[in-house]
């Protein structure tokens, strides 16, 4: 499947012309960034439209709230998404820093700036370069991976769904030494992990919803 | 670095991402406009109830 064969026509018309043909960094997060737009339009024409219903009876009223509730947890499948995309925008702009052989400054902040906005992944990589580096003589990686993490854990980062900068600096040049030191399969083997972490997500969350759907039509 | 298959991942998991809002969505709205009938309905029987109690009061 490719991006011109995008099947999100189906799910909320997604603007083909924003999606580039070639796979880069920008087109994946440009991606993203149309269907988020889709979704929050989504949701919020679904909460105009449920602003304008005046329930009449305390039935009613309960099921308006069970309504307005679900709307609020369409919030889930749009951050995923986000998640999904930033990841997949660090790795394919991991991959075009390592094979230019170089690593430029701006290469750097790309990559820091990508792990500021995604700490989950941020502290899977992490704890995958101590898991792959350990015992090998590679300590700066290992202390670098280990601060990173103690920093993310005295901030609550997940809490606050963001890295501070200096944090995603510190991670950013750990993930490009571990890649530099034969440790390339690091970012792939993570974002792997993680969009299986998604998908089981997303499943558990339409389970969750088709068990109880039986709520909302008993008006 | 390992050849990357991390975007076709993406696409998979995207799609399947943007079909549970999509799907979830449509339920909800379902529910509104079932919500919304509901209501009406209720109203029309109000209005029945009323008319009938009229006509039986001789009002009309």
């Amino acid at each position: 499947m490719s991006f011109e064969e995008t099947p999100f026509d189906a799910y909320g018309g997604a603007d083909k012309e924003s999606v580039s043909s070639t796979l880069t960094p920008e087109s994946i997060e440009e991606h993203a960034q149309t269907q988020e737009t889709i979704m929050n339009e989504r949701e919020a024409d679904l909460l105009r439209t449920l602003d304008t219903i005046q329930p009449e009876t305390p039935d009613q009223e309960r099921i308006l709230e069970a309504l307005k509730e679900r709307t609020l947890a369409l919030s889930g499948p749009r951050l995923d998404l986000k998640v999904a995309a930033q990841t997949a925008a660090l790795s394919v702009a991991l991959e075009g820093i390592l094979s230019a052989n170089s690593i430029a400054p701006e290469g750097e902040t790309y990559t820091a700036r990508l792990l500021a906005n995604n700490p989950e992944l941020t502290e899977m990589l992490m704890q995958r370069i101590l898991g792959v580096a350990e015992g090998a003589p590679k300590s700066v990686l290992i202390d670098s991976a280990k601060e990173v993490l103690a920093e993310m854990e005295g901030s609550d980062s997940k809490l606050f769904k963001g890295l501070a900068l200096r944090t995603a600096e510190r991670a950013a040049r750990a993930l490009i030494s571990a890649s530099t030191l034969g440790i390339g399969t690091v970012v792939y083997d993570s974002a792997k992990d993680l969009y299986i972490s998604l998908r089981e997500r997303s499943v558990s969350r339409t389970k969750q919803r088709l068990t109880s759907s039986t709520a909302i039509p008993a008006v | 670095m390992t050849p990357d298959p991390i975007p076709e991942l993406y696409e998979e998991t995207a799609t399947m991402l943007s079909k549970e809002h999509a799907d979830a969505a449509a339920e909800i709205r379902q529910g509104a406009i079932a919500l919304q009938e509901a209501i009406a309905a209720r109203g029309a029987g109000e209005k029945r109830a009323s008319l009938l109690a009229r006509l039986f009061n001789g009002s009309v």
